[in-house]
């Protein structure tokens, strides 16, 4: 979860996850309160008639389960203070929220409804149980999933259409040179159990840069186009922290931080030689852009050359050359 | 046009090895009638728990993906042939008695599959170009491409000197990567419009078992048990449809990115969502079962409730998360109830979660690493 940790919230970390983890669907957790409650009743009201309590414990047992469980989490996973002490150490706060999955929330409120159904007239269920849903869609937006992406896919990858054109104009290009033909004859007969054989069959792989939208469609698209950017250190220049690790220090993150400054225009004091640096200490050969944020004066003065306008981005080549050609 | 037909059998194929290796299994463990739901969902977790062993041995030696590949190829071939040849009399017996058991369902098993189609649908047709996604998807396409396990980082493409801990022994993706290589269908179709479909309507199952050991009355091993036609019985099945529909409903209005209802909308294909969908309410039947006094043999209750934490290791290091439950709701009863013999039940169960942990923690404070080169 995003911005609540431990250090900042303490004790109030757990109850912080949990709003956030129910948000606007705190009524199922009402629901599914509320079942237990009227479980207990029931359990009791049947332990006072000496010949239903073999009933009572059956019919019972789900609520017992529920407390039981409910009980031993809030003295152990639900508990501030061992969470405070543990989660850290673990390495677990930005994925803490998943043991409130624990806790079985959604499937006990459907439990309790289900029952209540059956215990009751036809008519009255139907009337109740269309009432809770109606309150259900007033009350809480319908799954982040729907809301946002009820739509036909592009292609049959589900990817945006603009990542296999891409991806092709970039190997198009990238085998025509002569950096290609010099990595893939060193390549050849490596083996590529070896540390040195797997490195050498990599460099025979264009590494590339692409806009945000994008970066995360390409290589489970195309495998065999490599990026400059991992994961999680793309997401952290973005400035998200979900992975909980801030890359800023990093080493490695400088020059790659200063090629996205630059692509985008963000700081005006990257001179074209700090770019040419950056470039080649990242191994970049190719940089894909926007069309409409294109900081095509920097990149040009820095050595890139456009090879290509499609669906909408410019591809950009750096360090690479054509038989006879300049770089 | 011809990778949607591959898919399409990449998609029936996969289900009907599920549905081999459990129906198998189930009776082998001499059980005389079945349920196609608690044979798909037997043979999923075993299928997994098997494919999680193999598919480790094969990261640890440096074994190529192809390899892999033939291995699974036998395994499955062989799961299918006893499956049609032992059991398909049985399979026929069941679509016999169809109309019947749709009779003892009633009007709600309709509305039931209405549901599950459209979410199986939504996952069919759902677009998800998330970071998690090009991790494990990356993780697939990556080890086609590289014939490889696990060598190379999937986010960027560069050779790993060592296996991340926190996904060397989630496998699950690799499952995709051999499914792609004998179906000769892209990565990318089978995690993200194959799986997530079969991954969608497993979920769904799973409910629906659930439903099955919150209303049944006694039966032998409810958390695949029988649905007999009796009265308690027609009773329980129309229960288990409603709460299937509930669930799904309940799912469909979870408004956070956090909730598991999100995972089986937006990111069924990942093993995070069969830990919340999949194995945590297969967990919770089995618990209820026990809680309820329907548990017929304990001996089949926890070789299922190990196959599901072996399979759970498979999806992801979120399998903590059964494994918290399982252990919340099984040591009070112990307590309660004095039935100290259930302990043994328990540890076994738990058998692959500390197996994993053990690793995981060996692993993550280097007392040794897997390389990923000679």
């Amino acid at each position: 979860m995003e911005g609540v940790t431990i250090s900042k919230y303490g004790l109030a970390f757990v109850p912080k996850v949990l709003v956030g983890y129910f948000g606007q669907s705190w009524f199922i957790l009402i629901i599914f309160i509320a079942g237990m409650i009227a479980g207990t009743y029931v359990i009791l009201r049947e332990r006072t008639d000496p010949s239903g309590k073999q009933a009572g414990f059956q019919s019972g047992g789900v609520t017992k389960m529920n407390w039981a469980v409910l009980i031993v989490f809030l003295l152990t996973l639900y508990n501030p203070f061992v969470v405070k002490a543990l989660v850290p150490r673990l390495g677990m706060t930005p994925v803490y929220y998943r043991a409130f999955w624990a806790l079985p929330v959604v499937t006990g409120a459907a439990y309790y409804l289900t029952s209540f159904a059956f215990r009751v007239k036809t008519k009255v269920a139907a009337i109740v149980l269309s009432a809770v849903i109606a309150v259900m869609a007033v009350l809480m937006p319908v799954n982040p999933g729907i809301r946002y992406h009820l739509r036909m896919p592009d292609n049959i990858y589900k990817v945006s259409g603009s990542v296999p054109v891409i991806c092709d104009a970039i190997h198009r290009d990238f085998e025509q040179t002569d950096q290609y033909q010099e990595k893939l004859s060193a390549a050849e007969g490596a083996d590529r159990m070896t540390k040195k054989g797997a490195r050498k069959f990599v460099r025979t792989l264009p590494r590339c840069v692409f806009p945000y939208e994008l970066e995360f469609q390409v290589r489970p698209y195309d495998p065999s186009i490599t990026l400059v950017f991992r994961r999680d250190m793309r997401l952290s220049y973005e400035g998200s922290m979900a992975t909980g690790v801030d890359y800023s220090e990093w080493k490695a993150f400088t020059p790659r931080k200063m090629i996205l400054d630059a692509m985008y225009g963000r700081d005006p004091s990257i001179t074209p030689d700090m770019l040419r640096e950056s470039l080649k200490k990242a191994k970049a050969n190719y940089l894909v852009v926007e069309n409409h944020l294109d900081n095509r004066e920097l990149l040009e003065k820095a050595g890139c050359r456009l090879i290509g306008d499609e669906a909408g981005y410019h591809i950009y080549s750096w360090g690479l050359t054509k038989s006879g050609e300049a770089g | 046009m011809k990778i949607a037909a591959f898919a399409g059998v990449a998609t029936l194929v996969q289900l009907l090895l599920f549905l081999c290796t459990g129906s198998v299994v189930m009776k082998l463990r001499g059980r005389k009638a079945w349920s196609v739901s608690g044979a798909l969902l037997l043979g999923f977790f075993i299928y997994f728990s098997i494919f999680e062993i193999i598919c480790l041995i094969a990261e640890v030696t440096l074994a190529p993906l192809g390899r892999l590949a033939v291995i699974m190829l036998v395994i499955d071939a062989a799961a299918i042939i006893a499956g049609t040849v032992y059991c398909g009399r049985d399979w026929i017996m069941r679509l016999k008695t169809l109309p019947e058991r749709l009779k003892a369902h009633g009007i709600l098993i309709f509305f039931a599959i209405l549901a599950v189609l459209a979410v199986c649908f939504f996952a069919l047709i759902y677009t998800d170009g998330s970071a998690d996604a090009d991790y494990y998807i990356g993780m697939a396409s990556t080890a086609l491409f590289t014939d490889s396990i696990g060598r190379y980082e999937p986010t960027n493409g560069l050779l790993m000197t060592a296996i991340n801990p926190r996904y060397a022994y989630a496998l699950y993706p690799y499952h995709n990567a051999v499914m792609s290589d004998l179906f000769h269908i892209p990565v990318i179709v089978q995690a993200r419009t194959v799986m997530n479909v079969i991954n969608a309507f497993m979920c769904c199952i799973a409910v629906y078992r659930l439903g099955i050991c919150l209303f049944a009355g006694k039966a032998e091993n409810c958390v695949m048990p029988e649905t007999g036609l009796d009265a308690a019985s027609a009773s329980a099945v129309r229960k288990a449809d409603l709460f299937t529909l509930l669930v799904l409903v309940i799912h469909l209005f979870s408004s956070t990115i956090y909730m598991p209802g999100t995972f089986l909308f937006s990111r069924s294909f990942e093993g995070k969502n069969l830990i919340a969908n999949l194995v945590l309410p297969s967990v919770i039947a089995a618990a209820v079962s026990i809680w309820r006094g329907t548990a017929g043999s304990r001996r089949h209750l926890f070789a299922d409730l190990f196959l599901m934490i072996a399979a759970g290791v498979c999806f992801s290091s979120s399998v903590v998360i059964p494994a918290a439950f399982l252990t919340a709701a099984i040591i009070p009863y112990i307590l309660i109830r004095k039935d100290f013999r259930m302990i043994f039940g328990y540890l076994f169960s738990m058998v692959p979660a500390v197996v994993w942990m053990t690793l995981y923690v060996l692993n993550s404070h280097y007392v040794f690493i897997i390389r990923t080169y000679r």
